[in-house]
């Protein structure tokens, strides 16, 4: 791992790339494997992820979907290298992060992994200019030589150039948080994670900054990973994965959805599914040439037909 | 949201990102204007407070040094150059050896030029070639300027000299006489040439020589004013009969105190230059340039101190505003940490606005440091005195710059690990401990302070020790840390107590300053602030009483006169007639020898008009001057030729006795015996005659029994003379009048000596004085006097004449002392005290009229003083009163000019730099305590809307933060106010300026209770505004959109 930060310190000089380069670079893969994160919260032990496993694709864009406290911001967190998990491993662009020292997961975020928190304001300098905001984000790539473009250019390729001299705190909200999506790529990360993107945005503006995130994938090739609890963002993304319990319950492709089996054979039941499997139902499994029949288990007669799930 | 199209960059990569970190610069200040102008005013106030000393002590240096070595007469500062003993030199060798001494302004040692001195002693003779006085032949560089002519004018040539009037009147020459003179046993013919004045004699031109010796001799021949001549009548003179002399004045004026030891060195070369040359060069400038050294040593250790305690407040203040700058900028640090910054990257990011605002802080700060230090000078040193911005001073302005910016950092750095989540506990317990270590090591600091400095502070017997103005910084900084620590402690416990009862807003404003430790700390503030500004307030007050007193003491009283009394003027009575109402002048009389001072005043105007302050132990002044002149009988005074006494011998003595009468004449000096008798049996008057000296008056001092002896072995060796006295008279030419001497009043009269081993007695009866004098032949023959003095003359003495063995015998309170006219005195020291006035401490004082009633020989040896009372005034009045009974003035002391040297003494001008500093400190715990109440106003403001939100009253969240603010000012308040009255009270007597105004009487420390309680009063409504705009700061800050926003 050490030898990939290497290789960052001995690029070229060039700073600053040239303008309208539509270069696209190859995104990082992530890999999460059994990953397991305790926190303590007034003296107890509360479990955020247990036993997550997840591979995120070079250049994918991936939804991180599921209700308030599941543990997708402190997925994202852990991904960023921002905390270090309590057991399992963060593999991205090949480097295991536990291995990495803290100067070289600082150079990490610096150059390869572009963080957006959730609240727009959290990511900005409010007394600065976009363009400020974009130079102050690239200040720990221009230490390292990286490769960034010049402010104006970031936000001219995202078409956010009329906001580069406003400061920001006089944007509106849906204008902050394209300017923090701007930020979080201003070093032209290969990994860009981003928390809640549209949460006080209207639907308008959600749009637009669902646009970007796009156009940030298309003309970066970065790995976006969005953590969301807003389907209309998740519908939007090619992959989604759901979030339940601190675990991995679901995955949706192209509009589907999909249960996914989990590393100690569970699955997690969609919402509509639990209304006919509530918890602790007693179920009788069956298996099929195609599948597995789950059936309310009725103890005294035959099962009642209709009250199954099939895959 | 726009087309994309991208401005096309107009300006080179490097410039356009300096152009941004500037504008984020400037938006960064601007958008934290409040806080960026408090630590710039802070900051400014560092700087400031660390130069301001160096630049006062700069000019008190100067100023000391001018109020030291200027005031002097050149003769006591100048170099005096004198030919070797017995080596004589050419007078041209003489004035090129020293014309060398430099006089260039910026020459080591700077001297103005010498004036050269020709001296040949000579004879005058008469025609016939006798010897009719002694003189001196001088030419002086410019006497001829320096002379007053009464006629005739400077001698011109080598046969001319002028002479003085006297001199002139004595020897019968006049202008234009020939005057002979032998020199070296060569007689010269020189014309008087002019007639000088001998009054304008006097003055610093001449440098205290003898020329002006008329009468000194106390042989034939008489001594003569010098001669004054021209250069050229020395030219024909051997250089053995030449005498020649320098005395070069030193450029004290320019005398810069930064140059001082180099002038010590170019003055040490000098004198040894010309010591090589032959010569003997000396100077008493050393003495001067030693008390100058001693008073700056003092000064620059108390400045030094002084100044430190504003630094460190200003530093704890600076690291208190950039804790909570740094706290505002968390957001800066944590997103420069989610960037991947390095941790050198992000303390430029947490210390970029504090070190430009420093850049900018320092310079100026520097300025108000001169601005301050210039004020201060102008009023308290010496006027003209240059306050220049030396390299001191920028060095000081540097290291307060550097330890501003380590305040700024230290403060910055508990944001900074908090943006990078490195804030664990395990890092907490070692700040927690270290701080603890801390806070433990000042407080044992500050005790051990206190016990050194009560150890040798207190009582008369203080030690200087200039660490003693450290004392209430560091004890307020223990104050503040204890409270700081005990308060929150009360305020848990208490909360506790009253949490079920009605009391909610006290409940929550304990419980606030229980829990919440960043407010609390601004007592410690506080508590320094207002110990200072006690301190320097007690201090201030302690000394100007101290000065005045110890002024007025030193002086003697308001004003006090040297005068020149006639002979023939009874100096007591004509002060008392100057000053009929007893309250403005007294007559005192001063002599002083190797073993002390005697000091004689008029007792009965002593409590009115000297300056008695309390001394320890010591009576009023009413009281010392009924001890000093108790009741005693009128002296007996007879005025006239002739003496008649009625005497009854009441039996036969063989052979036939006689009385011997003293008489003194006090104005004269003189004492005479006259006889009565033989006497005879039975009742007879007897005459005698007085010499001239009783036409005017004089005192009957004693009668003698006399009695010729046995004839022969065989007859009694001893015999009893029974007398009786009964009548007293003294006729001036034309009839007797009885003299009042108490003849038939009882203890009018004593007997003053008796032989060994017998017992004279007296007793007053209707018709007379009856004595029975026991003699004994070859014995001390028995003496009665009039008991118009006590038989022991009572003296106040002071504790130095007390404990020196050879005064006072062991056991005994009778000292033997020199009276005024030199003779033994022995006194009763019954009362004691530390100093006397005028005088003091080793020095006996007793009344004037008993002294001079105890004189037997002249009192050409005292110093006869007028002192006057501040009702006297300027005492201009009594003045013109002595002037007409011929008491001339020669010299006036006043209490004022010393109090103004007093002021002008180093260690005073260095203390009066606590002032401004109580003022700087107690502005800036105001400027902290608004500022902490105001970069937590927006979270208070939060917390009071959320409180109203779940129905908390407005009145009762305004009462729980008064309440809070509250507890906070009064705990400072209390710890500095103790810290500092506790300091002033221990450590004062040890200051360096109090020391050095002992050797009078001693100093008194009270406290000035009334000017403190205006302090301490002053302070708690500064404090209580502060709450109460604090109070309403959050109180408009309130409002319920501050929910919406701390919840985003």
């Amino acid at each position: 791992m050490s030898g990939a930060v290497g290789r960052l310190r001995r690029r070229s000089p060039a700073r600053t790339a040239p303008v309208n380069t539509a270069r696209r670079h190859i995104g990082l893969d992530a890999h999460l494997r059994a990953l397991v994160h305790l926190y303590t919260s007034e003296g107890f032990q509360v479990v955020a992820l247990r036993g997550v496993d997840l591979d995120i694709d070079p250049g994918e864009m991936l939804a991180l979907l599921g209700p308030s406290g599941t543990g997708k911001s402190t997925l994202l967190k852990l991904l960023g290298g921002l905390m270090q998990p309590t057991a399992g491993r963060i593999v991205v662009g090949g480097r295991e992060l536990r291995e990495l020292s803290s100067g070289e997961l600082r150079m990490l975020r610096a150059t390869e992994v572009g963080i957006v928190l959730q609240d727009a304001g959290t990511n900005l300098l409010p007394y600065a200019t976009s363009e400020q905001n974009i130079w102050f984000a690239q200040l720990g790539a221009r230490r390292l030589n990286h490769l960034v473009k010049e402010p104006a250019d970031v936000l001219g390729q995202l078409n956010l150039g009329p906001l580069a001299a406003q400061q920001v705190s006089r944007l509106s909200g849906g204008e902050q948080q394209l300017v923090a999506l701007a930020v979080g790529v201003a070093a032209s990360p290969s990994l860009l994670l981003v928390d809640e993107p549209t949460s006080q945005l209207d639907a308008e503006e959600r749009d637009s900054a669902i646009a970007l995130l796009r156009a940030i994938n298309e003309q970066l090739g970065s790995t976006i990973v969005v953590v969301t609890h807003d389907p209309a963002v998740a519908a939007a993304m090619p992959r989604t994965v759901t979030i339940r319990d601190g675990r991995v319950g679901a995955e949706g492709r192209h509009g589907e959805e999909f249960a996914v089996v989990g590393a100690d054979g569970s699955v997690q039941l969609p919402p509509d599914v639990l209304e006919v499997l509530p918890p602790n139902a007693l179920v009788r499994i069956r298996r099929q040439p195609d599948g597995v029949d789950l059936r309310l288990a009725d103890l005294e007669g035959a099962e009642s037909p209709g009250e199954g799930f099939a895959p | 949201m726009t087309d994309g199209q991208l401005p096309k960059p107009a300006e080179p990569g490097r410039r356009r990102f300096q152009r941004l970190r500037l504008g984020l610069l400037l938006n960064a200040l601007r958008f934290r204007a409040g806080s960026s102008a408090v630590f710039f005013i802070v900051a400014l106030l560092a700087v400031a407070a660390a130069t301001a000393g160096p630049i006062y002590l700069a000019a008190a240096d100067q100023s000391v040094l001018a109020h030291v070595v200027i005031p002097p007469p050149p003769a006591a500062t100048g170099l005096v150059v004198n030919e070797q003993p017995g080596q004589s030199i050419l007078e041209t060798a003489f004035r090129q050896a020293l014309a060398g001494l430099p006089r260039s302004p910026t020459a080591r040692a700077c001297f103005a030029a010498p004036i050269y001195s020709e001296i040949a002693g000579a004879q005058v003779l008469s025609p016939a070639g006798q010897v009719l006085a002694t003189a001196d032949v001088v030419a002086r560089t410019g006497d001829c300027l320096h002379l007053s002519f009464v006629s005739g004018e400077c001698p011109s040539g080598p046969g001319s000299l002028s002479i003085s009037t006297r001199s002139a009147a004595l020897l019968h020459v006049e202008l234009g006489a020939t005057v002979t003179l032998s020199i070296g046993g060569s007689k010269r013919a020189y014309r008087v040439s002019g007639l000088y004045s001998p009054a304008s004699a006097p003055g610093k031109y001449w440098w205290g020589q003898d020329f002006f010796a008329f009468g000194t001799s106390l042989t034939p021949p008489p001594r003569v004013d010098a001669l004054f001549a021209d250069p050229s009548a020395f030219d024909a003179l051997a250089p053995h009969l030449v005498a020649l002399n320098a005395d070069v004045p030193v450029n004290t004026r320019g005398l810069l105190s930064s140059q001082l030891p180099a002038f010590r060195r170019g003055l040490s070369a000098e004198e040894l230059r010309l010591g090589r040359l032959g010569l003997l060069a000396g100077s008493g400038i050393g003495a001067y340039l030693a008390d100058v050294a001693s008073q700056q040593q003092a000064m620059t250790t108390t400045i030094a101190v002084i100044d430190l305690q504003l630094l460190l407040l200003v530093l704890m203040v600076l690291f208190g505003v950039a804790g909570r700058i740094a706290a505002g900028r968390d957001q800066d640090l944590a997103l420069a940490n989610l960037r991947g910054l390095s941790p050198g990257a992000l303390w430029a990011v947490a210390l970029r606005e504090p070190l430009v605002l420093m850049v900018v802080a320092a310079p100026l700060g520097a300025a108000l440091g001169w601005l301050v230090a210039l004020a201060t000078a102008r009023a308290e040193l010496l006027a003209g005195t240059p306050v220049p911005f030396d390299s001191l001073a920028l060095a000081a302005a540097l290291v307060a710059s550097l330890a501003a910016i380590a305040a700024t950092a230290a403060g910055s750095r508990r944001a900074l690990l908090y943006s990078t989540d490195r804030s664990p506990a395990g890092r907490s317990r070692l700040g927690v401990a270290l701080g603890l270590a801390g806070e433990a090591f000042v407080i044992a600091l500050a005790l051990a302070a206190v016990v050194q400095l009560s150890a040798s502070g207190v009582g008369p017997q203080a030690r200087s020790q200039p660490l003693a103005a450290l004392a209430p910084g560091l004890i307020a900084l223990a104050a503040g840390v204890i409270a700081a620590r005990a308060v929150p402690l009360g305020c848990r416990l208490f909360a506790a107590a009253i949490r079920f009862s009605a009391k909610l807003a006290l409940c929550l404003g304990l419980q606030r300053v229980a829990h919440k430790s960043g407010i609390i700390r601004q007592a410690v503030i506080i508590a320094i602030a207002v110990s200072l500004v006690c301190f320097s307030v007690a201090g201030f007050f302690v000394d100007r009483s101290n000065r005045s007193m110890q002024a007025a003491f030193l002086t003697g009283s308001d004003r006090v006169l040297t005068v020149s009394v006639p002979p023939t003027v009874d100096f007591v009575r004509a002060v008392r007639q100057a000053d009929p109402s007893g309250r403005e002048a007294m007559a005192a009389e001063v002599t002083s020898n190797s073993q002390g001072t005697l000091l004689a005043v008029d007792a009965a105007r002593f409590a009115r008009v000297a300056a008695w302050p309390n001394q320890p132990g010591a009576a009023s002044p009413a009281a010392v001057a009924r001890y000093l002149d108790p009741l005693v009988a009128s002296d007996v005074l007879v005025q006239g030729g002739t003496l008649e006494m009625t005497i009854d011998l009441r039996a036969a003595v063989s052979p036939r006795p006689s009385l011997v009468v003293g008489v003194y004449n006090e104005q004269y000096g003189a004492s005479q015996s006259v006889t009565v008798g033989p006497l005879s049996p039975g009742r007879h008057d007897y005459l005698t005659w007085l010499e001239g000296d009783c036409l005017s008056v004089c005192q009957l001092k004693s009668i003698t029994a006399s009695w010729p002896g046995p004839s022969t072995d065989a007859q009694p060796q001893s015999a009893q003379i029974p007398i009786e006295i009964e009548r007293i008279a003294v006729s001036n030419g034309a009839r007797f009048e009885d003299v009042a001497a108490g003849l038939s009043r009882r203890g009018t009269w004593r007997v003053t000596q008796d032989p060994p081993g017998q017992a004279s007695s007296i007793s007053s009866s209707t018709s007379g004085l009856d004595a029975l004098f026991s003699y004994v032949a070859g014995q001390a023959p028995p003496v009665i006097a009039p008991a118009d003095v006590p038989e022991l003359l009572p003296a106040v003495v002071t504790d130095v004449v007390a404990s020196l063995s050879a005064n006072g015998p062991t056991g005994s309170a009778q000292y033997s002392v020199s009276d005024l006219d030199g003779t033994p005195l022995t006194v009763n020291g019954a009362m004691r005290v530390a100093a006397l006035p005028a005088v003091g401490t080793n020095a006996v004082m007793v009344d004037l009229n008993d002294a001079l009633r105890d004189e037997t020989l002249p009192d050409i040896y005292s110093v006869k003083q007028v002192w006057l009372s501040p009702a006297a005034g300027s005492g201009a009045a009594v003045i013109g009163r002595l002037l007409k009974q011929g008491i001339r003035v020669t010299s006036i002391r006043t209490a004022s000019t010393l109090e103004l040297a007093f002021q002008k003494d180093g260690p005073t001008l260095a203390f009066e730099l606590f002032l401004v500093v109580g003022v700087e400190s107690a502005l800036l715990a105001t400027g902290s305590m608004l500022f902490a109440i105001a970069a937590t106003t927006r979270r208070r403001a939060v917390e009071a809307v959320a409180l109203r939100a779940v129905g908390l009253p407005r009145r009762t969240l305004v009462k729980a933060m008064a309440c809070e603010l509250g507890i906070v000012c009064a705990t400072g308040l209390v710890a500095g106010a103790v810290a500092g009255i506790a300091a002033a009270r221990f450590c004062l007597p040890s200051v360096p300026e109090f020391t050095g105004l002992s050797g009078g009487a001693p100093l008194r420390f009270d406290m000035p209770v009334g000017w403190l309680l205006v302090v301490v009063a002053g302070a708690a409504a500064l404090l209580g505004a502060v709450s109460a705009i604090s109070v309403a700061l959050v109180g408009a800050a309130s409002t319920p959109d501050k929910l919406r926003i701390s919840q985003r």
